[in-house]
């Protein structure tokens, strides 16, 4: 007897074959200049030596990134530990942290409401405080670039309110703030071009527009926003708008996404995208090493997490504690 | 700098991530619970979490670190952690607690594991090493008492000056030297002696390789390093011609001795030399006697004075003993006596004898047993309240010392050896024995050299050994095939422990440096010179000349008697050419020769 799941992946093939077909897009050279027609497609240039020594002049790089552990893993019997690091190139950097526990609930119908949501609560926490220790890292160090980790997007739906000052604050002084994202979601390309694009292209998301099509080393100067929304009761001039640029950074297969404000974007960043090129391994992700290292630092090990817990009260932690650990396998 | 991990009583793993950790450098536990252990570095790594090894994770290329660098100034290096293993002097009765605090001693916190003497009385033999840090702590006594020769380059003492106080080997005697060729033994056999001669320490050295004397000054000294007249206060002897054996001094057992180091005894000639030697004989008498015996066998029965105890002895025998007393005799063994070297062991002085290794073996046994017997004697007689004649107590020295007192089999000087590594310290008499080859030392011998110099040693089966003898750790004797020249372990039980030094730079330099093979070429030199010097006015008559010349040539150099073939000429033209003085071209197959203006 055939296999449930072979069956159901043979059925999935056939369905996802025809729809997501290179063919459609036409070959390597059609799609190269199908791409030309939203922006410049250049090769980056590695920056070295004098070029690098006068980028920065004494100003510092930041870069913030996020992180959420749990302990405990039912809803609503966890506690989140949240930690946002702005990391500068000189200095300790701003580390903010939060404890995020939908206990106790209020009643039986907004548990249930939580539960639906609850995700999407904590990761608008996390986002807030990112931007929190963005803005922090601004008033402590002023630095040249702030690189946050993950879609400009991502903050501007999640916590508008602060991502507004955040944007307000870098453009009066003049601090270039750029998002990185490893894995893209979005269909910058389909909501630029609309219906400008071949009918095979239509809908279809960046990621799968873009891969294998660009260079090592080459960058998609996409010129005009596609991302962004306006605060309630603003209007859309003043609306947050965003420019998305891909680059193919890493020797991998697929590109990475560099968001930036369309104010700064249309000043012109484009060395922006050579230094991001330049600091970014040739064998990793793709995304700059110093988001590695923001990343490595932020994150929380399992014994210091521990450490933090034995600080509940035993009656308390009880309540978190799930059977799970108690697994013999 | 703090304590991590797993800790036991007797190691403790510590962190820094300002600095790393040096090999054998010092640290104190910052407990005053257990107060303030000490302890010694014995195990370095480094680690960066952001270069991590991983193969699966790829690698991020140094590239990237230098643009972070170049651009921000950014130096991944800041996230270094470097690790140490300590091993701590003194046993304590509970572990290190974790996270504990570790910091750099002062001076006088270790100056108790570092210093077990006073430099002006005791020998200054190097620099402790990894001590560089203590070094401004020190007081002044121990500034500036010894320099180093790195790579070729003069150094100022850079820490703790290693110094041993000779007093201690009343309690613990004998010191062993070993290392390769290369290693800087001899280095460090020169500084032993040239600290004994600064004491004034009567010392007796065998020397085969005619290397230990102290007139020369190595051409890279600083002035005024050598600070003392060493050609004063040494004396050196060659066997033969200025020391020798009084014949009348040497037992029949003696006598067997030395001519089996000449060559071989057989069994024959072994009964007929303890038939024919009688006490008191000389020299005279003996070879009388025998030349006597080979005039009387060689002319037959009946003849001669040959003496009734001798008939039944085979000619062989006693025509062996003949050229084996003649090649001592020829050597001058017999016309000297060890006088001298008595006196220059009584004035204080360093005593070198020089000789073949063959005959310093014989020699060695003889003169070392006559000088310790007369020590021996005195003390003796001390000790039984009686007078004696006074012998100051000494140090015996030996390089090669394997060959004096080897482990399996017999050697001439092996069993008076033994006897001083045994009982020598009763007597104040002490050894120094240097050797390439541990292993190849009677064990007895070994067993008894409480302090032990190692040096770079590649051999497994010596590293084996000195393994077994000393308390080299598993990594220190790992170490030991890689050491730098002059780099030594001295393990001693004075110390307790192994120390790593640094041999100071000698004052003196051995006479004999000269390489073969600059000799060789010198050579050359010089006999291409004599040979200009000898065709050049006949060359010279002849300006220019060909290959069918040569023949001419020879003619008139013969005539003015210096005799050539053709061949031999052409070759020794050709060697002109090279060095420049004659120009030669090949025209049609004839080679054509003309003198170069100036030559």
């Amino acid at each position: 007897m055939a296999d449930e799941w072979v069956m159901q992946l043979q059925r999935l093939n056939g369905r996802l074959s025809g729809e997501l077909s290179d063919e459609r897009l036409g070959d390597r050279t059609q799609r190269r200049e199908t791409l030309r027609q939203i922006g410049e497609l250049r090769p980056l240039n590695r920056l070295n030596g004098e070029a690098l020594a006068g980028r920065f002049e004494d100003r510092l790089l930041v870069g913030v990134d996020g992180t959420i552990n749990s302990f405990g893993s039912h809803f609503p019997y966890y506690v989140d530990f949240l930690r946002a690091l702005a990391k500068p190139s000189r200095g300790e950097g701003i580390s903010l942290k939060d404890i995020h526990c939908p206990l106790p609930p209020e009643d039986e119908a907004e548990a249930e409401i939580a539960l639906r949501n609850d995700n999407e609560v904590r990761q608008r926490k996390l986002a807030n405080l990112e931007v929190q220790a963005a803005l922090a890292a601004i008033d402590a160090y002023r630095p040249a670039v702030i690189l946050m980790d993950g879609p400009l997007v991502r903050f501007d739906m999640r916590t508008k309110e602060s991502f507004s000052i955040l944007r307000e604050k870098v453009i009066q002084e003049n601090i270039l703030l750029a998002g990185c994202i490893e894995n893209i979601e979005s269909k910058v390309i389909a909501s630029v071009m609309g219906d400008a694009l071949p009918s095979g292209w239509r809908n279809r998301y960046d990621r799968d527009l873009l891969w294998r099509v660009l260079d090592y080393g080459e960058v998609l100067e996409v010129a005009r926003p596609a991302k962004g929304t306006a605060r309630q009761g603003q209007d859309a001039d003043t609306a947050t708008r965003i420019r998305t640029w891909f680059m193919q950074s890493s020797r991998e297969p697929g590109v990475v996404g560099l968001d930036l404000l369309e104010e700064q974007a249309a000043a012109g960043v484009s060395w922006l995208a050579d230094y991001l090129f330049t600091i970014s391994p040739a064998d990793g992700r793709g995304i700059p090493i110093w988001l590695d290292l923001v990343d490595r630092e932020v994150r929380l090990t399992h014994a210091e997490l521990e450490a933090y817990v034995q600080l509940l009260d035993p009656q308390v932690r009880r309540v978190f504690a799930s059977k799970r650990d108690a697994r013999f396998f | 700098m703090q304590v991590v991990g797993l800790t036991n009583e007797q190691e403790v793993i510590v962190i820094d991530q300002a600095r790393p950790f040096r090999m054998n450098e010092y640290l104190i536990i910052n407990d005053p619970a257990l107060d303030f252990p000490k302890g010694e570095v014995v195990e370095t790594q480094s680690f960066n979490r952001f270069l991590d090894f991983n193969l699966e994770k790829g690698i991020v290329g140094p590239e990237v670190f230098k643009a972070l660098k170049d651009s921000l100034d950014y130096d991944i290096a800041q996230h270094d952690v470097h690790v140490a293993k300590v091993r701590l002097l003194e046993r304590i009765q509970v572990p290190v607690r974790p996270g504990t605090d570790v910091r750099e001693p002062l001076f006088e916190e270790v100056s108790s594991f570092l210093v077990k003497g006073q430099p002006d009385q005791s020998l200054v033999l190097g620099v402790i090493q990894a001590t560089d840090n203590l070094a401004a702590g020190m007081p002044a006594t121990l500034q500036g008492r010894a320099r180093l020769l790195v790579d070729g380059q003069v150094r100022d003492q850079d820490g703790v000056p290693f110094i041993f106080d000779p007093r201690a080997m009343q309690q613990y005697p004998h010191i062993g030297i070993f290392g390769g060729s290369g290693s800087g033994k001899s280095f460090g056999l020169r500084v032993f002696l040239e600290e004994l001669m600064k004491l004034r320490i009567p010392t007796l050295v065998f020397d085969p390789h005619y290397e230990l004397t102290f007139t020369d000054t190595p051409a890279n000294s600083p002035p005024g390093y050598r600070d003392l007249k060493f050609e004063e206060r040494f004396k050196a002897f060659q066997v033969g011609q200025d020391v020798g054996v009084n014949f009348k001094d040497l037992n029949t057992r003696d006598l067997l001795a030395l001519l089996n180091a000449a060559s071989g005894l057989s069994e024959g000639m072994t009964s007929a030399v303890e038939a024919l030697h009688k006490n008191h004989d000389t020299h005279t008498t003996f070879s009388g006697r025998i030349d006597d015996l080979v005039t009387a066998l060689e002319g037959g029965e009946g003849k001669g004075g040959a003496s009734g105890e001798a008939r039944g002895i085979p000619l062989s025998s006693v025509k062996g003993i003949q050229w084996r007393l003649n090649r001592l005799f020829r050597a001058g063994l017999f016309t000297n006596d060890i006088k001298p070297i008595e006196a220059a062991l009584r004035a204080g002085q360093l005593t070198v004898v020089q000789g073949p290794i063959w005959m310093l073996n014989v020699f060695a046994s003889y003169v070392t047993g006559t000088l310790y017997r007369q020590r021996r004697d005195y003390k003796d007689a001390q000790f039984r309240r009686e007078p004696g004649v006074y012998f100051p107590p000494f140090v015996l020295v030996t390089d090669e010392a394997h060959n004096f007192a080897p482990k399996g089999f017999e050697a001439p000087a092996k069993s008076i050896i033994k006897e001083i590594a045994q009982e020598g310290r009763k007597y104040g008499v002490f050894l120094i024995l240097a050797t390439q080859r541990p292993t190849l030392l009677d064990e007895t011998v070994t067993a008894q050299l409480n302090t032990k110099c190692v040096f770079r040693t590649v051999r497994a089966s010596d590293i084996a050994t000195i393994k077994e003898e000393t308390d080299l750790t598993h990594e220190e004797a790992r170490r030991l095939p890689f050491l730098r020249s002059g780099d030594t372990f001295i393990s001693s039980a004075i110390f307790g422990r192994t120390v790593p030094v640094r041999i100071r730079m000698a004052k003196t330099c051995s006479p004999n440096t000269e390489n073969p093979f600059d000799e060789l070429g010198e050579q050359v030199q010089v006999q291409s010179d004599g040979f200009l010097t000898t065709v050049g006015p006949v060359l010279a008559k002849y300006g220019v000349f060909n290959d069918a010349q040569l023949i001419d040539l020879t003619r008139d150099l013969a005539k003015q008697g210096h005799s050539y073939t053709v061949d031999a000429l052409r070759s020794r033209l050709d060697g002109l050419v090279e060095a420049g003085h004659l120009e030669k071209e090949t025209f049609l197959g004839m080679a054509q020769y003309r003198l170069r203006s100036g030559a």
